[in-house]
């Protein structure tokens, strides 16, 4: 790990249990040690039920953690939350909001105040981009799972958070506008990068093709108590083509995150 | 939930115009039997009147039934939305301060349990003939529903969109606007239901306890003191109309107050 | 008086409960009445199968009762073969439904709603005048200074809502040159004395001089009493004794015998007041002997009449049907010879 570019997340010997409801409790986390850099993109994966939803809740701020250190961009241990633009499995959206509404909510709370012209430019590119703008005005209960996600998805991109914490954001999506999703993503990140505005991407998946395709590090999970298996480098340089996906050195690849995971 | 599907009842369909037909029939039935059994001398007459002499009594005190259901319906709106603005202030202050309104929500169950004919004569003497004592009677009676509704609907937000917004550093007003009230709707609006027709009881009797002699809880209890038991029905048969005419009105705000449940149901 | 504290939610539980215990003024429905025979014991023989009777009293027991109550205490029903309940109903304004119905064999009413009610066709029967008189009145605070009705022009006036009492109170107003229309009339139901006594209302129409007249002179607020036969009224019966008319044909054995008992009640009362006093008290401990007493004292004189005990007189009932009409409290007024009787009399 390079020293000198600075740290997005550092976590050390981190754990945390929950009770079950009687009277033990269950190591959800053990032990847990990882850093992610400013501007990298690291995907974690593991066996369903192994806590990766709790990690990321405690990246969030929205957990607390039981034992170890956790600090996100090198602040003192304390208020984690507001940092950083998480969509949770579910999507999360308010049932009483347009997706337009839902896409803007992330900004609105963290500014405090009603966007600006620039800002609904930058939303309605993104409502493009993902094929929202013929729905944009319908209530989420009338969307289907996949436009659910999308707008989930355009939320986080237009929080101003510098670390994005994403769990499963495009399971429900097909796999041509996933490529789509993945091409936005990735010039974003780019372009904060120039910017001097590094933005971080931490993100939960099922699928090793897509991490291996997004991410510059995977962080191989084990089953509860979780634990980090093996971290994954992921050599190949951003921005990344679809047709990376059919290249040998992509295929070996797939095959040793199989076998991790495994 | 699920949209309303097209009943299927041992092979026989449910089309809209059987189902709306229901209630009328049905209506008719319940005032032929009860035609019948003055009619035929199974209710004494001078105790319950026939539905004939009961409409011709509304016509003989159509003026002062006008008159009274006209003051009875102020009450009984004005005393709603007093009743349901003021219990979901008080619902949202006890759900922002728990600790330091604990107390003050099991008094309020206290409160709601005491009998209006103890409570409404010493309205009367704090407050003195005319409107508001009534109004006051209305509050007491019928605030419970949406003060207890709303005070669980805005506990009960979902967890994951709570994470949300404590990743965002939401403060609590925000929170309380966007999040947790939006999500107590639909819980405020059953309770407000409820509460309706107790505003409607409590119009009622606190205008025959106390009042200016007027509307049709007084008319009733006047009707009754002439004997007149054809407008005790005509005054009831009006209150019943007011009721059914307000609670349907309700539930058209109530989904229009909610656009996302319509929806959801088409 | 003027700064009343505002309503907080303490004080009104409070306060209600204070009231509910002070006023005392809601009739409670007691489970009858038992009461030890007071005076000399007496030779008690095997009666006959006692005949089960309901009495729908008015009020809580007080004064007028009082030949009722001395006729169960002293054992007349019962020698007559009658084994009475006396009960006071939660709700005083049914009293001539449920005894035309049959739940009640006899009650105690007024003379306007029989009026009323024959008009309407309910069968029901004045038996007997127990009150000869009216106690009704209008009644006003001695500070506020309205001593006749005539200063009564823009008052608020309380009343409990009986439609006879608006009709009295607009007579009186008229006789006495006041437009009725400048009065506000309010409803506030049987709590007319707390209501006086607060100034929330300037008068009151349909207290009893003898109830609320005597309480609130105890309790500190004297009374100025108009009555309503100075101001053109007709002298009229306040209680009446009523029952159903298939009663009589039925049993006219059991409502002779019924009044046979009152009556010497009645006269065991004349001779034996301090007596009675005590019975009264036993009935409803929780007014105050004092109180008793001066009430009883106020009513006995008007409970006699020179034809003979509880009789009736056909003119009272013409003339009160007259004024009803007058008043427009009756549309077809109805026989005057079918709403009273003095033949079960004895």
């Amino acid at each position: 790990m390079d020293s000198t570019v600075p740290s997005a997340v550092t976590v050390k010997h981190l754990s945390k249990s929950f009770s079950d409801g009687l009277a033990s409790r269950v190591c959800v986390l053990e032990d847990i040690s990882f850093s992610i850099k400013r501007g990298e993109i690291v995907g974690v994966i593991g066996p369903s039920g192994c806590g990766k939803s709790t990690l990321l809740r405690i990246i969030c701020g929205v957990l607390s953690s039981d034992s170890g250190e956790i600090s996100v961009l090198d602040r003192p241990e304390g208020n984690r939350k507001g940092y950083a633009a998480y969509v949770p499995q579910g999507t999360a959206l308010l049932d009483w909001q347009t997706l337009w509404n839902n896409a803007l909510l992330g900004w609105r709370i963290a500014r405090g105040r009603a966007e600006d012209a620039k800002l609904r430019q930058r939303a309605q590119a993104l409502f493009d981009r993902f094929g929202l703008t013929k729905i944009a005005h319908r209530y989420p209960n009338h969307c289907s799972g996949g436009e659910r996600q999308r707008a989930a998805l355009i939320r986080a991109l237009l929080t101003p958070a510098p670390i994005l914490v994403l769990d499963e954001p495009v399971a429900a999506i097909d796999h041509i506008t996933r490529a789509q999703i993945y091409e936005t993503l990735f010039a974003i990140v780019e372009d904060k990068g120039q910017a001097g505005r590094e933005l971080t991407v931490v993100i939960v998946s099922h699928d090793p093709e897509e991490l291996l395709f997004l991410c510059d590090r995977i962080l191989v999970i084990s089953q509860r108590p979780a634990t980090i298996i093996k971290t994954l480098d992921v050599p190949f340089s951003r921005p990344r083509d679809s047709n990376l996906k059919f290249t040998s050195a992509f295929v070996d690849f797939k095959k040793t995150l199989w076998g991790l995971i495994s | 939930m699920g949209a309303y599907i097209v009943k299927r009842s041992r092979g026989v369909q449910f089309t809209p115009l059987l189902t709306t037909a229901q209630p009328i029939v049905i209506c008719a039935l319940l005032v032929g039997a009860w035609d019948g059994m003055v009619r035929w001398g199974i209710w004494d007459s001078t105790i319950v009147p026939s539905p004939l002499r009961t409409i011709d009594a509304a016509w003989e005190f159509h003026t002062t039934l006008i008159h009274d259901f006209g003051i009875t319906l102020i009450e009984v709106v004005s005393g709603f939305a007093i009743t349901v603005c003021l219990s979901i202030f008080l619902a949202v202050i006890i759900h922002l301060y728990p600790r330091r309104t604990s107390g003050t929500y099991s008094l309020l169950v206290i409160l709601q349990a005491v009998p209006l004919w103890a409570v409404a004569p010493v309205l009367f003497y704090w407050i003195g003939p005319g409107l508001a004592a009534r109004l006051v009677v209305i509050v007491l009676v019928a605030f419970f529903p949406v003060i207890a509704n709303t005070v669980e609907g805005l506990r009960r937000t979902d967890s994951e969109l709570f994470d949300l917004f404590e990743s965002m550093n939401a403060t609590a007003r925000q929170r309380l606007m966007i999040l947790e009230f939006p999500s107590a709707l639909n819980m405020v609006c059953v309770g407000s239901k409820i509460t309706l027709t107790m505003c409607l009881i409590g119009a009622v009797l606190s205008e025959m306890l106390i009042g200016d002699m007027v509307g049709l809880g007084y008319r009733i209890r006047e009707a009754n003191a002439h004997f007149r038991i054809d407008l005790v029905f005509a005054s009831i048969a009006s209150l019943s109309l007011m009721m059914i005419s307000l609670y349907s009105l309700l539930g058209v705000i109530v989904r229009k107050l909610q656009p996302w449940i319509v929806a959801k149901e088409k | 008086m003027n700064t009343m504290p505002k309503p907080h939610w303490v004080t009104l539980l409070v306060g209600t409960c204070c009231l509910i215990q002070g006023c005392g003024s809601k009739p409670s429905a007691s489970s009858g009445v038992t009461s030890q025979p007071v005076g000399q014991p007496r030779q008690v023989t095997s009666p006959p199968q006692l005949r089960d009777v309901r009495v729908r009293l008015d009020w809580t027991p007080w004064a007028p009762h009082a030949a009722l109550f001395a006729a169960e205490d002293q054992g007349y029903f019962r020698d007559e073969g009658l084994r009475v309940k006396l009960y006071v109903p939660p709700d005083p304004e049914a009293t001539i439904q449920l005894v035309a119905a049959g739940q009640d064999d006899f009650g105690i009413s007024y003379m306007t709603d029989v009026i009323m009610a024959r008009e309407q066709g309910v069968k029901v029967v004045s038996l007997a005048a127990i009150v000869q008189h009216p106690l009704n009145c209008i009644m006003t605070l001695k500070s506020s200074g309205i001593d006749t009705p005539g200063k009564l022009k823009g008052a608020t006036i309380g009343t409990t809502g009986e439609p006879s009492d608006q009709a009295f109170l607009n007579w009186v107003l008229e006789n006495n040159g006041v437009n009725p229309h400048t009065v506000r009339l309010v409803n506030i139901g049987f709590n007319l004395a707390p209501a006086l006594k607060s100034r929330k209302v300037d008068a009151i129409i349909g207290a009893y001089w003898p109830w609320e007249g005597i309480k609130l002179q105890e309790e500190g607020s004297p009374v100025n009493i108009m009555r309503l036969q100075d101001s053109g009224v007709p002298d009229y019966y306040e209680l009446v004794l009523i029952s159903r008319s298939d009663l009589l044909t039925k049993d006219p054995s059991l409502v002779q015998a019924f009044l046979r008992a009152l009556v010497k009640g009645q006269q065991f009362v004349d001779k034996n007041p301090e007596q009675a006093v005590q019975i009264l008290k036993r009935a409803d401990p929780d007014l105050s002997e004092a109180f008793l007493r001066s009430s009883l004292q106020a009513i006995l004189p008007l409970m006699r009449t020179d034809s003979g005990d509880f009789r009736q007189d056909s003119k009272a009932w013409s003339d009160m049907v007259m004024f009803m009409q007058k008043a427009d409290l009756l549309k077809n007024p109805p026989d005057v010879s079918t709403a009273f009787t003095n033949h079960y009399l004895p």
